[in-house]
């Protein structure tokens, strides 16, 4: 059993089938990079790992825990970082870390020590007591990490976490999500900058209308496709998929 | 992560960080005006010349209630929860749509409905808090004036109000999770509260009213209580904002549970 299993998965918006019987495993200790274009089911995927989007049919489990039915004992092993997402602006870094902390079951002492030790981690501590609104998208981006990282959650859901960075932040985003894989956590991150997937993951997942068609390690898949880089795997994949 | 979520304490800080804020300082001048006029200002207001004044000689036909009718039944303390009220809650879910929080916040192992809750009973807390903190300090400013007032009939007729405080804050949490604007949804709140409250206090004034009267809790209310202050309301006043109110609280909820985020 993998640290994400998902069999069967189907969401069905109004007109639209996001999702039409999605398979994908993520063995504990892995980065995943889950590609695909725009509309493909990337983020409804994430969504329904969390509970903010409820699946139509079909099976998610996150460390053996159904997601589905048990999400509160579910998310219990999860940081999620939206694709787009805000902040209080008039608060500071740390006062909505702990906020967040103290709402995932920690206790005021322990969210505190675990502030200083992510803050370290991830190059935030000199803005930990400035106001959000004041820190740039890099740095905000960094809250948004640290909020998913404060319970030390053995699963991280990150959708398009490097996208509207700089080269610089996109590194430091990567290296932290290696980081994290480096220590046993499993990393799903959804994107389509193929070139960051080529860095950090472990096995490479490419979906397409709301199907998996393509999977494995990147080196895998270039010789399978013949292909220079992923970025030309997954254009054979996509237009033939 | 084991432990359980330390509900009294998320909600305490949420509570703060309404009390202290803009809508925290609105809603706390709006208590302070309203002691000040209780106390102070009864005189002046109820003279013929003035608002209060007009709508005292038109619908109140018990002159000896006169401070009864301006404080509780007329308009000041009505009004004042009826406007306070909804500032603590008009955003608290279509502001953490729009402003994108959502998606953080319930990623936490916290089911919907305990959301839902940690917001309502957070916004009810700090109108609570500021409600009674001007209320039961400004008793021993009105009732010098007031010499009839004893201070268990204040105190329960002011539970009441805070009652239909309460009735206001689910109203305005189900806008507030039906809506997906903050604009809207502070309209609507504040709109529907004058449609509300509105026909009741001019019910006497045409037929039309007197009909639409009877969407209001305040005209089943009146079946079920006392208007005479030095008793103080009855509880079938409270068990009925509460009945009215849970069925909001209730359709909110459910609204919200079954939602795609």
């Amino acid at each position: 059993m993998g640290a994400i299993d998902i069999r069967g998965l189907k969401k069905d918006y109004k007109d639209v089938q996001a999702l039409r019987g999605l398979d994908l495993s993520v063995e504990a200790g892995q980065v995943y990079g889950f590609c695909g274009p725009n509309g493909a089911g990337k983020s409804t995927t994430l969504k329904i790992l969390v509970g903010l989007v409820f699946a139509t049919g079909g099976e998610a489990s996150l460390k053996g825990i159904d997601a589905i039915n048990n999400g509160v004992e579910a998310r219990k092993h999860i940081g999620y970082l939206p694709e787009s997402y805000g902040m209080p602006n008039s608060d500071t870094p740390r006062k909505f870390l702990t906020y967040m902390g103290i709402l995932s079951g920690m206790s005021k002492d322990v969210v505190s020590k675990r502030i200083e030790e992510i803050a370290k981690e991830i190059n935030l501590t000199d803005n930990l007591d400035r106001k959000i609104k004041t820190l740039s998208k890099g740095n905000k981006q960094r809250i948004g990490i640290a909020q998913a990282l404060i319970h030390d959650p053995d699963i991280l859901l990150f959708d398009e976490p490097t996208t509207g960075l700089d080269p610089l932040g996109r590194n430091e985003v990567l290296d932290a999500m290696k980081a994290f894989a480096n220590r046993g956590k499993t990393v799903l991150f959804s994107t389509h900058i193929l070139s960051d997937v080529e860095k950090i993951c472990d096995t490479v997942g490419i979906i397409h209308n709301g199907l998996l068609i393509e999977q494995g390690s990147p080196e895998e898949l270039r010789k399978k496709h013949g292909a220079k880089d992923l970025d030309e795997v997954f254009l054979k994949v996509a237009k033939h998929g | 992560m084991d432990s359980k979520v330390n509900f009294p304490v998320i909600v305490w800080k949420r509570t703060m960080n309404l009390i202290f804020s803009i809508r925290g300082l609105i809603a706390l001048l709006m208590s302070i005006y309203m002691v000040i006029a209780g106390a102070y200002l009864i005189d002046v207001l109820m003279e013929s010349s003035t608002v209060y004044g007009e709508l005292i000689t038109l619908f109140n036909n018990r002159p000896d209630m006169q401070f009864q009718w301006f404080f509780f039944d007329g308009a000041l303390m009505k009004l004042v929860t009826i406007f306070t009220a909804p500032l603590f809650i008009f955003d608290a879910v279509s502001g953490d749509k729009k402003g994108e929080r959502i998606g953080i916040l319930l990623s936490r192992p916290i089911t919907r409905t305990q959301y839902m809750l940690i917001n309502l009973v957070s916004a009810t807390l700090a109108f609570g808090i500021l409600f009674f903190g001007t209320l039961i300090p400004g008793y021993f400013a009105i009732q010098p004036q007031v010499p009839e007032l004893t201070a268990g009939a204040y105190l329960a007729t002011c539970s009441l109000m805070f009652l239909l405080g309460f009735f206001v804050l689910c109203v305005a949490l189900l806008i507030s999770t039906i809506s997906k604007s903050n604009l809207i949804s502070f309209i609507i709140a504040f709109g529907m509260f004058s449609f509300l409250m509105l026909p009741n206090a001019v019910k006497y004034n045409s037929d039309a009213f007197m009909s639409l009267s009877k969407i209001t809790p305040h005209y089943y209310a009146s079946y079920f209580t006392t208007h005479d202050i030095t008793a103080g309301y009855f509880v079938g006043y409270a068990v009925i904002i509460v009945l009215f109110a849970l069925p909001f609280l209730a359709l909110a909820i459910m609204k919200f549970r079954n939602e795609d985020l």
